[in-house]
């Protein structure tokens, strides 16, 4: 397993954002953790990248316990909406993902321009973070996404801010690194496109596990959508998508 | 080691970049010409008036003061700004989730805001020097000035770590009033007891005083470590400091500060 976390409990003041939730992710493929908003997507993946902590379980990556720092190393990450500070233009900013992602300084400037290349960023190199749209600063993020060599890419929303044109050069994009060996593991509340890439799936709502498993086994019954909502259609407030501060 | 240097570095830049740099650069050099031409104005009413004042002679020692004044400003502002901006800005997530340590990220940060702040003591001090030679005397660096120098390092690098706490729990602005107000009450502490002896603190001790004496005891003397570097600047002696005891404090009451600032970033949620 590449990610592993049992009985993970996290809160927010008197708000439990996870409930003992648990969840075991292959290596390789492309996983999809779904779920309303306000279920603890986003919580979880912050307790991977250990920019929150939990109260109590245990997280492990790569085999071992995510306690330090080292993973990161093999981890890429891209935040729901990615952003820097304005006055860096898109070289500046992918320059920083690539020396802390240790890129050999030989083959820094090669790969920066392929990456922002491959973001569809040629043209907008130089431009200012200040000066891009919300879409364009996201494809900023996925730029960073392809400095160094990770294995697990991490991608919370990954579809949201971004046009047609951006959602197919991402999909294709997350279906290049899976061929790689890599593996994908993504929040998203778009079904459709998740039913379109994923390997592996798992339900959360509440903090709690629901579901989970491969995504052929979901799709006998109909498409990803219809048994998402089967899961959850005992519990319709979870539905009403209310906006959660930490979502 | 690497990510370090690659966050001090970033830090540098980043102020370059946003233009904040050339700003307080330009205000700054317009303060010590402001300063320096005030001064030469007065000088010579003094001397058109025949009043029997040497104000000629302390024209650098005024100069330094401001230099050292806004030496310390402007580490209350770069300490204040370098994780405050990233945490404004929604970017220290994405610094946190590449493979760097909270520890690395506070140190980068914290000694990128150090070297810009010594960089600009520096600049300010070469152009005041060079004012005072414009303004026709003699040359007067001086062979004290490297420590000096050490001594404003000493100072800029606690007001740096100082400014870093605060704007953990604040915004820029309220930060930057915050540890402005700290800054105050801590030369006015340190006023009171630098110049006593150990023997003499607690008597007397009402409830200023008492105050005065815990902030005198906690914080790093920040403020007499920055007098002592003007003094030095200019080559004047700076007596009655116990340099033993003030360098045994500044290394304890420094080391406090900086494990504090690390345990409440470490506990942040970001």
């Amino acid at each position: 397993m590449i990610i592993e976390a049992n009985n993970l409990v996290k809160f927010y003041g008197l708000n439990q954002a996870l409930n003992s939730f648990s969840l075991k992710v292959p290596v390789g493929g492309v996983f999809a953790l779904l779920g309303p908003n306000g279920a603890g997507k986003t919580t979880f993946i912050k307790c991977l990248l250990g920019l929150i902590k939990i109260e109590s379980g245990e997280l492990k990556v790569f085999g071992d316990l995510a306690t330090g720092d080292q993973f990161k190393r093999r981890v890429s990450y891209l935040p729901e909406r990615f952003s820097f500070h304005g006055f860096y233009t898109t070289v500046q900013v992918v320059e920083l993902y690539a020396q802390a992602k240790g890129v050999d300084p030989n083959e820094m400037s090669e790969q920066i321009s392929e990456a922002i290349k491959k973001a569809g960023l040629g043209e907008l190199r130089d431009k200012k973070m200040s000066e891009m749209s919300k879409g364009q600063r996201q494809r900023v993020g996925i730029a960073c996404l392809m400095v160094g060599d990770s294995d697990l890419i991490i991608l919370d929303e990954p579809f949201s801010g971004l046009d047609p044109l951006g959602i197919r050069d991402l999909k294709k994009l997350i279906i290049e690194l899976k061929n790689k060996g890599k593996t994908i593991f993504l929040n998203s509340h778009i079904l459709s496109e998740v039913e379109s890439l994923c390997d592996y799936y798992a339900v959360i709502n509440k903090g709690e596990l629901i579901e989970q498993g491969e995504l052929s086994s979901a799709l006998k019954n109909g498409s990803l959508e219809e048994h998402f909502y089967q899961l959850l259609s005992g519990d319709s407030d979870s539905l009403n998508y209310s906006e959660d501060v930490h979502e | 080691m690497n990510n370090v240097k690659i966050l001090i570095g970033d830090t540098v830049k980043k102020e370059l970049r946003s233009k904040t740099l050339l700003w307080l650069f330009i205000l700054n050099i317009l303060i010590i010409v402001f300063v320096s031409g005030g001064i030469n104005y007065v000088t010579d009413i003094v001397a058109e008036f025949g009043v029997p004042m040497d104000l000629k002679n302390k024209s650098i020692h005024i100069i330094n003061f401001f230099v050292s004044f806004w030496s310390g400003i402007m580490a209350i502002i770069f300490g204040g700004n370098c994780v405050r901006s990233d945490e404004d800005e929604g970017v220290i997530g994405q610094i946190l989730s590449l493979p760097i340590s909270r520890k690395e990220y506070l140190i980068g940060r914290a000694l990128g805001a150090l070297i810009i702040s010594l960089g600009f003591y520096l600049v300010l001090n070469t152009c005041s020097l060079l004012f005072v030679m414009i303004s026709g005397d003699d040359f007067p660096f001086l062979s004290s000035f490297p420590l000096g120098f050490a001594a404003n390092f000493a100072s800029i690098f606690a007001l740096v770590s100082l400014s870093m706490l605060v704007s953990l729990f604040s915004g820029k602005l309220l930060g930057f009033i915050t540890t402005i107000i700290i800054y105050s009450f801590l030369t006015m502490a340190e006023s009171i007891f630098y110049q006593q002896p150990i023997s003499e603190f607690l008597k007397d001790l009402g409830l200023f005083k008492f105050l005065s004496l815990l902030m005198y005891t906690i914080f790093p003397h920040i403020s007499s470590l920055g007098n002592i570097a003007s003094k030095y600047a200019v080559g004047s002696n700076y007596e009655g400091f116990n340099y033993l005891f003030e360098f045994i404090h500044y290394g304890i009451s420094l080391s406090v500060l900086l494990f504090i600032l690390q345990y409440f970033f470490n506990k942040k949620e970001i």
